[in-house]
Order: structure tokens, then sequence, then C-alpha cells
């Protein structure tokens, strides 16, 4: 028993160091070289992403490792784990390494301002992505989506996908400010349509697969299997939405909303592509590469041109998904 | 009537059951069709099972907060697994799920097992360090990215269903439902009927007189552990078989719900009572409240402190009554 357990716990302490060893790279992209005096002239640039645990995040690191070769910027990418009190600790981190820019995913304003505007007075420039402060007026420029422009796709699609007078359903996702702005668009567009839809509300998935596959199977119960269309404001709630429509033996069709990979896979497969039909996409990768750029812009030129940039989502439909 | 009011007041929870669902029957009138009743019997399994395993700890005295976290492992493990065999058949994919969960519930109940007993750390550090490490675990091999692309095969156990009619194209009975009942009532007999059951019962009560009796407690307490995570990974393939799907994000909360059916069930959170078999009410109370108000359109908020006030009615009352006894 003694040597089993010491055998465990060396590799447990070996797959720790593996991963300790595996993610610094990701998290400190220098160009080759980083020991030279060359390097040492680049500016670095800090990022907080709004968590690890979301592929959207991940894509905009891509976007913003990308952009660190392409301009010559040394990157610092940290993980907020959606928490204010996390990123205002990583905040101030990076204003005591000495960062040249700081730029963060404002998920809670609230929470994280005091420590924006700490940096903000020893002279870093603060900006921010996909979310950002309303309550200060410190950031320099915000680069995100424009998630009520998406809702409104999503209604667009609903209405291209359903017949007059038929039931079309939401699954939300009541706390994150990007979802309520998804809803606000859907509804906005939807309500506004002559083809006169029902429109319910299949309830607040919680970010859960599982949860919205609950939700879905009961409001299909709820209405006969009558639902027409559903809009899912994430991805996650589409795969659940799928699963209880395909038990269920109803015809719903699917719009769902961020455009990751499973649902691009799901509109090209030929039996989850009868319900999964439509997506809204976002632009992560452009995300990270905009913030990128225009830190560099002001840090070269003092200024931004533009104050706001809204990358536009998209739709994709089973004619664009391989792309 | 003596007798009655006895039963009455012994199982009050089976009567808040019927109370509610005929309560829902009336204010719905989808609540009784048997879709909705299929439905309802699916949701449970995954609650089902994990509050199976915990019966088992919480008997014990003890408690596993990571059967969350667990059953996601086990989940994008057996999606990975299940990725590597693009042509395989039902059998195959339930040997595939089965496999995963048996490996990974394995490999995390020996490892609070160990925890407990040989280094002797409380039950609650032990699961609350597996919760973290395991949900991590999940995100080191995923990257956080869904494990798609399975074939439909891999959700024959999950979302597959039996006795198709014409009304019922897709099939009545949820395999998921078969399968749980199988598993659960296993593990019902396996608590009630044998003499490792007797053990943990006694375990639970007071581990220095089973102790004294020649009962090897540490064993028990290791075997118990392996089963719960066990239970956990098992409901965590269901979850990925069901969505086709292995999702780093699944069951994340799921313990507290797991716990909460348990404790509606009769079984004491201070140890050696319990009963895996009562444990279901408990996990049906919770499901039959989260549909009936999906099927009123009642905001999930509400649903919140509704489900809260009720597992808090149910101990309270609970406790009264066991203090009159």
């Amino acid at each position: 028993m003694k040597k089993f357990l010491s055998v465990l716990l060396s590799a447990t302490m070996v797959l720790s160091l593996a991963a300790c060893g595996g993610s610094k790279p990701a998290a400190e992209a220098e160009g080759e070289g980083g020991q030279d005096a060359a390097a040492e002239e680049k500016l670095t640039l800090g990022f907080i992403v709004g968590s690890r645990e979301h592929v959207f995040y991940n894509l905009i690191e891509e976007g913003i490792l990308n952009a660190s070769e392409e301009l010559g910027f040394r990157a610092i990418v940290l993980d907020g784990e959606l928490d204010s009190n996390v990123t205002s600790d990583h905040i101030n981190n990076l204003v005591a390494q000495g960062v040249d820019a700081i730029a963060l995913s404002c998920n809670d304003p609230g929470g994280t301002t005091p420590a924006m505007e700490a940096a903000d007075k020893e002279g870093i420039p603060v900006f921010t992505f996909d979310c950002t402060s309303e309550v200060t007026d410190v950031v320099k420029c915000f680069v995100g989506t424009d998630n009520v422009e998406g809702g409104r796709l999503g209604g667009q699609e609903t209405i291209r996908l359903a017949e007059a007078g038929q039931t079309v359903g939401i699954i939300n996702f009541d706390e994150p400010q990007s979802c309520i702005d998804r809803r606000a668009g859907w509804e906005e567009v939807v309500k506004a349509s002559d083809k006169k839809l029902n429109m319910i509300d299949i309830g607040n998935y919680e970010g859960d697969a599982a949860k919205a596959e609950q939700l879905m199977s009961d409001a299909l119960s709820a209405n006969n299997n009558d639902i027409a269309v559903v809009f899912a404001v994430g991805d996650p709630a589409a795969t659940g939405a799928l699963a209880a429509i395909k038990a269920a033996g109803a015809s719903t069709e699917i719009i769902g909303f961020d455009g990751n990979p499973e649902a691009k896979a799901a509109i090209l497969d030929a039996e989850n592509g009868k319900y999964w039909v439509s997506e809204i996409s976002q632009n992560p990768v452009e995300i990270g590469k905009q913030i990128s750029q225009n830190m560099m812009d002001y840090l070269k030129n003092g200024s931004v041109a533009q104050a706001e940039i809204m990358i536009a989502p998209y739709i994709i439909t089973k004619e664009n998904a391989a792309e | 009537m003596e007798k009655l009011k006895a039963w009455l007041k012994k199982n009050m929870v089976i009567v808040f059951l019927i109370g509610l669902c005929i309560g829902f029957g009336v204010t719905t009138d989808t609540f009784f069709t048997t879709k909705n009743v299929m439905n309802l019997t699916s949701q449970m399994a995954i609650n089902a099972l994990l509050a199976t395993g915990l019966t088992y700890v919480i008997i014990l005295g003890g408690i596993d907060i990571s059967v969350g976290s667990v059953a996601a492992l086990a989940g994008v493990f057996s999606a990975m697994v299940g990725l590597l065999f693009p042509e395989m058949s039902v059998f195959m994919s339930i040997i595939i799920l089965v496999v995963s969960a048996l490996i990974i519930g394995g490999v995390c109940g020996f490892f609070n097992g160990i925890m407990i007993t040989k280094f002797k750390v409380v039950p609650m550090i032990t699961t609350l360090a597996t919760m973290t490490i395991a949900r991590g675990a999940t995100y080191i091999i995923t990257g956080g990215t869904a494990v798609f692309g399975l074939p439909s095969q891999f959700s024959w156990l999950g979302a597959g269903r039996l006795l198709t009619t014409d009304s019922h194209p897709n099939g009545i009975i949820p395999i998921i439902t078969l399968f749980t009942v199988i598993v659960v009532a296993l593990m019902h007999v396996l608590l009630s009927q044998t003499v490792f059951g007797r053990h943990v019962y006694a375990t639970g009560s007071n581990l220095q007189v089973a102790h004294l009796s020649g009962i090897n407690t540490n064993r028990v307490i290791m075997k118990s552990h392996i089963l719960c995570s066990i239970m956990a990974a098992l409901g965590g393939v269901l979850v990925a078989s069901k969505l086709q799907n292995g999702q780093p994000g699944a069951c994340e909360g799921y313990e507290m719900y797991a716990i909460a059916s348990t404790v509606l069930g009769g079984t004491s959170l201070s140890g050696g009572s319990g009963s895996v078999g009562r444990a279901m009410f408990g996990v049906a109370i919770i499901a039959v409240i989260n549909n009936g108000m999906n099927l009123l359109s009642i905001s999930s908020y509400w649903q919140k402190v509704v489900i809260g006030s009720i597992i808090l009615l149910a101990v309270i009352f609970d406790m009264a009554q066991k203090k009159k006894a």
C-alpha cells in the first residue's frame, strides 16, 4: 500500500509540474530570443481574459498572441476567473511588474473599477475588451461584440425559419450582460415581425447544457412539441436543446450563439444539421487582434482613432459553416 | 387510525410527493401525460445516481462534495474515449460508458478513501480538494472545449427510448430510466440486505464500537467512497451520452441537489441511518418541483427559493418527528 501511495503521489507531482510547464508558453508568449537586448526594448502588454474555461476567451487569447508576433510586443495573458477580486489582483500585479498597458475583459465593472483607476493613476493606460465599464472614464478604448445586434440577427433568423403564427422560444442565461443584450435584441426584432409569432420563454439555463436539455424537454411537453424555432443565447444551451428535441421527436429548429466548433460540426452533420440550422457567431480572434492593435497605437501616438469598436457578429448556416 | 397516523408521520415525504404531483396535475394539463412522466423519470436519473452513492458516505457520517466534478470528468473522459471508436456499435458504446465510469469513479473514490482513512483528512476537505482537482483535470484534458463529433450510437444509453408506437415514434420508456432503476435497486439491496451494508450502518453509528467489534472500518469507508464516486461517474457518463457531447462545465453544483435529496429522504447527516430507497423520494420531490415549475413557466430564480425552502422545511419537520419518537 505504501509503495502504491508513493507512486501515486509522485505521479501527481509530475502531472502538476507538467501542467505548470504546459501553461507557461501560452501565458508568456515572447518572441524568439527573449533574452537579448532587442527583445528588452519590446513593449510589454498585460491582458486579463474573463476565464480560461471558455473557448470564447481562449480564442481572444489566440488573437492577442497572433498580434504579439505581428506587431512585436510581449504579451502577458492572465485568467480573471470571472471574479472581480481575482481580476483586481491581476491588475495590481501587472502594475507592479511595470507593464506598458493593461487590457481586461471587465465582466464585473463595479468590482474592478478601483483597480483600473489605480492603474491609470500610476500612468498605465487601461483598455477593455468583451465587456467594459460604464462607471469610470479611464478606459482608453473598448473592443467588443455588439451583442444586441447579435440578438437581432438571431431574431431575423427566427423570422426567416418560422411561419406566421407559429410558436418560437428562447433559452436565456439571465446573469451575464452579454446574454441579456442578446435576448433584448432577439425580442425586439421578433416582436416587431408581422408574422405574429407566439414568443415563449423557455427558461434560464445557467450555462449548463444538461439544464438546457431539461428546460427544452419540459417546454416541448407543455406545448405538445409545437415549437417551430428555438433561439439559444449560448452554444451549451443549443447542445442541450438538440438532445431534447431529438428525444421528443420534435422538429424544432435551433439557432445557436457563440460560433463554437461544436456548433459548426452540428450544422454540417447530416442528422444534427436537420435541427441545428443556424448560428450567430462572434469573432473573438478579431477582438484579440483589434485590442492589441489599439493598445499599440495608443502607446505610439498617445491616442486611439476610435474609443469604442464594435465587432459585428455574423450568421453561420450550412453554406458557410465549413469555412 | 392510530396506525395510519403513525404511518403518515413516518412517511411524510411520500405524502408530500403525492400532494405535489396532484397539485401540478391540477394546475397544468400536461403534467400527467405519458410523455411528461417519462421525461420526469429521465430527468431524475442523474441526481438519483449521485444521491445513491452519497447515501452510503452520509450514513458513514461523512460527505462527498466532489460528485459533480467527478461526474464531469467521467463524462468528458468517456466522450474522448468514444471519439477513438467512430464505428462503435450500441453494445460497444455501453462498454465505453460503463468502463469509463468505473475507471474515473474508481480512481477518484480510491483517492478520497486513502486521504480519509490513511491521512485522516476530514471528508469535507478531502472531497473539496477532489472537487477542485477533478474540475481542473476536466478543463486540462478538454482545453475548455466541448468534446463533440460522437456517433449517434453513443447516445443510446442516455437518450434512447424503448417501445416505439405510432403516437410515440421515438419510443416511450427512456433507457436511462431503466438503467438507473437497476443500478439503484442493486445499491439498495447491497446496503439493506448484505453484511457489507450492515457494516456501513455500524461504522456510521459508532466508529469505535464498530472497530472494536471486529469490523475493518477503514475498508468499509474506502469501499463506500469508491462506490460513491463510481455512482457519480455513472451519472456523468449518462449526461455525456444524453447530450452526445462531453461538456467540461457539466454537473456544476449537482452535489448540492444530491445532498439535499438524500437528506429529504431521511438520511441523517450525523450518520448511522438512512436508505437508498427513501433517498429516491427526495430525488423525485426535487425533480417534480423543477419539472412542474418549468411547465408553469415560473422563473428559475423563484424555483431556487422554493427548493431551498422545501429542503429546510422537510429537515425541520423530520427533526421534530424524531424528537417526539
